[in-house]
């Protein structure tokens, strides 16, 4: 009974969560149409990724070309969505790689203590310490550019912090009495982590990991805004911005400001939709 | 009366259905009193107490009455409605830990209602801290206002907990189970200095208690609550042997009692 | 095969705080026969729920041996085998009821699982447990949050009785609930014990409670055992100064709180704390 009474007032107002029901239901519309546009890019674009067309560069957006055409008159809205393919599954096999290490590493480290949760406190103390796009750089520059070396790269930067939100989750769940009880019941360490902790945490853990995916796409951008990562002739957001810098100078915004401002409403949308949906996993996993 | 509650009906409606969780409930508690409120978990105990703080979801309808110190809390206003929960009356409830904040030192803990609340100055708010410490039975007074939450037992911790529900010097406690966690050593402990405080200050006290020896021992005069009712109101001597109303006496009997106690002959020695 | 389903002997854990040590359980021996239950009271500290643990094996005992019926287990097991033998000896009901389920699980699965970690399943199984327990077979689909904590501890013993033991500790398992359901859960446990045989360890800090359904009690006081002896006895005519502190400590008629401390300070005086 008090347990209701805590509950419900905790709960926020319901004005506020009207507002918040909207936002929630805009960003999932739009990221739905993006992955959409991303599968069907071939059938959706009107134009190839790379068709060239010298008669029509730096277009602003019109009728023929919906957002306007770059330096060397490339369709900017094609573009936009034959790479969003490369800049959304970029994100996603990073976090997955991240997440394979991180909650491996977090889980073991709770588990067993001693030595190996001192070592993991280490790492990720120098990781946070060491600025992470200096590390991945370095790591870049000992095994060459690419997209594939920045994912990686970026994954050994993201699993230490997800090893560390994963081992906090995993303490405070160890903790809780059903725990022991799998052990009296002569439940195994390796089955009691991966059968039964592991699943209870995922509800925090998924939502934890839907933020750093938008952080992510920024960090892959990131990397090939700086030459890194995408190589042309690929039209990943973050490339594509770089590549449109030149006509800034010159008064041409629309090459830059088109996939920047992608990136800003997918990685809004999808942090918008990640704080829902872990409150709405939460809520229904507690108790 | 100090505390007046009339006729309190308290009813939430979730997912189309309503639920009563309080049925004409009303009760009162008299300065220098120690009354007790019996009854099993949903039974309404703790939400009367709450209801008393107007500590109550917003989508509850509620009707009735309920007075402190001559305050409507029902009806007051945003203003009197603090006054009521910061220098009239103050709750203790069961988890001393769940009421302090384990990464605050206790002396913060103690002194923060002074300073934000009622607005005391701090070097002030430390004195006032180290004295209410001083007047719960806690001795070296100074060494505990530095310490952590875990660095204390559960009793100590629940006597904190008294110290700071007395910042605002309130004349009714209700005291939500607060014995029920500690040791029966630990537990007269508390008792023992919640009487003292009651006695000194001429406090109010509302006990909510599953344990009816407790009751029955304790408390000058008993309410049994049953489904959100009172269903009868005894002396507190009365309680084991005066009980009219059936569901008190199922109650009674359901209690595990150590066959015949050798309570007297022990007491006496 | 040895006349005792339980046999602790010389059982010894101190544990680190700080510096200094704590024992926490000093030279403790005890046996309960077949069908047995035995009560295990103190007050917090005392080392009874350090006693429960270890017999479960989640401490690991400094020395000491325990047996049951006859076999020795291992202070620390390790490997599949000798975790699931020592978990077919011993089972264990927790004392809180909202936190000791698995809460993604029904409570079917909850009772399969057991069943089937230790090489039995079926349907049939659930239902029957669910029976015994004085659940209903709906209750078999729902989620811990669903049920009361009473339907819960019902859970959690089933959970034990799936696994078929010899020896159930119940580490305050009634203490959580209310007066009229742990009524009815101490009914449940005498009903197991009087139709299965399985012996039980009581470790409670209620007094009245450990009267209701134990034949023998164990005192402990700061991790050594004060008094033992046949329930009756020891609680109605108690030989140690603990025991009767203990008891004349507990809410009653003409209790005052002040005399409880007083008594208690003469106590500690005595045993020189």
């Amino acid at each position: 009974m008090s347990s209701l009474s805590t509950s419900t007032l905790a709960s926020t107002p319901v004005i506020g969560r009207k507002k918040r029901d909207v936002a929630y239901l805009l960003s999932l519309g739009f990221l739905l149409i993006v992955v959409a546009a991303a599968l069907l890019a071939p059938w959706v674009a009107p134009y190839a990724a790379n068709a060239v067309d010298f008669t029509a560069i730096w277009q602003a957006p019109g009728a023929g070309h919906l957002l306007g055409t770059d330096q060397v008159g490339q369709d900017l809205f094609s573009r936009l969505i034959h790479g969003a393919r490369e800049s959304l599954l970029g994100p996603l096999a990073l976090l997955a790689l991240a997440t394979l290490f991180g909650v491996t590493i977090g889980t073991v480290a709770a588990w067993n203590g001693g030595w190996l949760d001192v070592l993991l406190a280490r790492i990720t103390d120098v990781m946070f310490a060491f600025p992470g796009l200096l590390f991945v750089v370095l790591v870049i520059a000992v095994f060459g550019k690419g997209p594939a070396t920045a994912i990686v790269a970026l994954a050994l930067a993201y699993a230490p912090v997800i090893a560390k939100f994963t081992r906090s989750l995993a303490l405070a769940e160890m903790a809780r009495p059903y725990v022991d009880a799998y052990r009296v019941q002569g439940v195994g360490g390796f089955l009691l982590c991966v059968r039964y902790i592991i699943p209870n945490l995922t509800p925090p853990l998924l939502g934890y990991l839907v933020v750093l995916f938008g952080e992510g796409l920024m960090s892959l951008a990131t990397l090939s805004f700086l030459g890194f990562g995408a190589q042309p002739p690929s039209s990943e957001w973050g490339l594509m911005v770089q590549e449109g810098q030149s006509g800034i100078i010159q008064g041409h915004i629309w090459p830059t400001l088109v996939p920047g401002a992608a990136i800003a409403a997918v990685v809004v949308a999808v942090n918008v939709v990640g704080v829902r949906l872990s409150d709405r996993l939460n809520s229904r996993f507690e108790r | 009366m100090l505390l007046d509650i009339d006729n309190l009906s308290l009813t939430i409606t979730a997912n189309g259905l309503v639920n009563p969780i309080l049925d004409t409930v009303s009760l009162s508690v008299d300065a220098g009193e120690v009354v007790g409120l019996v009854g099993e978990s949903g039974s309404g105990k703790s939400t009367t107490a709450r209801a008393v703080l107007r500590l109550y979801p917003h989508t509850a309808a509620v009707e009735g009455s309920i007075t402190v110190g001559g305050t409507e809390v029902l009806s007051a206003s945003r203003d009197e409605l603090h006054r009521v929960r910061s220098s009239e009356a103050a709750m203790i409830h069961q988890d001393p830990r769940a009421a302090l904040n384990p990464v605050r030192r206790i002396g913060d803990s103690l002194t923060e209602r002074l300073v934000h609340v009622l607005g005391v100055s701090r070097s002030d708010a430390a004195a006032a801290g180290l004295e209410l410490l001083a007047a719960v039975g806690i001795r070296q007074p100074e060494e505990r206002m530095r310490q952590y939450p875990h660095e204390l037992s559960g009793g100590m911790l629940q006597r904190v907990v008294i110290a700071a529900a007395l910042t605002g010097q309130p004349k009714l406690l209700l005291a939500d189970e607060a014995t029920s966690a500690l040791d029966v050593t630990t537990q007269a402990e508390v008792l023992a200095i919640l009487r003292d405080l009651q006695v000194q200050r001429g406090l109010g006290v509302l006990l909510i208690t599953h344990d009816l020896h407790l009751a029955a021992a304790y408390c000058d005069r008993v309410y049994v609550m049953y489904r959100g009712r009172i269903v009868e109101e005894l002396r507190g001597n009365d309680l084991f042997h005066g009980a009219q109303h059936e569901y008190t006496r199922r109650l009674l009997s359901a209690v595990p009692a150590i066959g015949h106690l050798p309570n007297s002959e022990s007491r006496a020695s | 095969m040895s006349e005792y389903v339980l046999e602790v002997d010389g059982l010894q854990k101190a544990f680190r705080v700080g510096a200094g040590e704590v024992v926490a359980c000093n030279n403790v021996s005890f046996t309960i026969p077949p069908g047995g239950s035995m009560g295990l009271v103190g007050e917090s500290g005392s080392g009874k729920s350090t006693i429960a643990r270890m017999l479960v094996g989640l401490e690991t005992p400094d020395a000491g041996t325990i047996h049951v019926r006859g076999r020795q287990l291992g202070l620390q097991e390790r490997g599949r085998a000798a975790r699931l033998r020592r978990a077919k000896e011993i089972q264990m009901v927790f004392q809180d009821p909202y936190g000791s389920l698995d809460r993604r699980l029904t409570v079917a699965q909850c009772l399969d699982q057991a069943m089937r970690l230790h090489g039995v399943s079926g349907s049939a199984r659930v239902a029957a447990l669910l029976d015994q327990v004085g659940l209903l077979a709906k209750h078999g689909d729902s989620k811990p949050h669903q049920l009361s904590g009473g339907q819960r501890q019902r859970v959690a013993i089933a959970r034990c009785l799936a696994i078929e033991p010899s020896v159930m500790v119940l580490d305050e398992a009634v203490s959580a609930l209310d007066v009229s359901v742990q009524a009815q859960i101490l009914a449940l446990l005498n009903e197991i014990r009087a139709s299965s045989g399985i012996a039980l360890l009581f470790v409670s800090h209620d007094l009245a409670v450990v009267s209701e359904v134990t034949d023998d009690v164990l005192v402990m006081y700061r991790g050594s055992i004060l008094e033992q002896g046949p329930t009756g006895r020891v609680l109605n005519a108690p030989e140690s100064s603990y025991t009767k502190l203990l008891i004349s400590s507990m809410p009653g008629p003409g209790w005052d709180p002040a005399d409880v401390l007083e008594r208690r300070a003469a106590f500690e005086a005595k045993v020189g704390v």
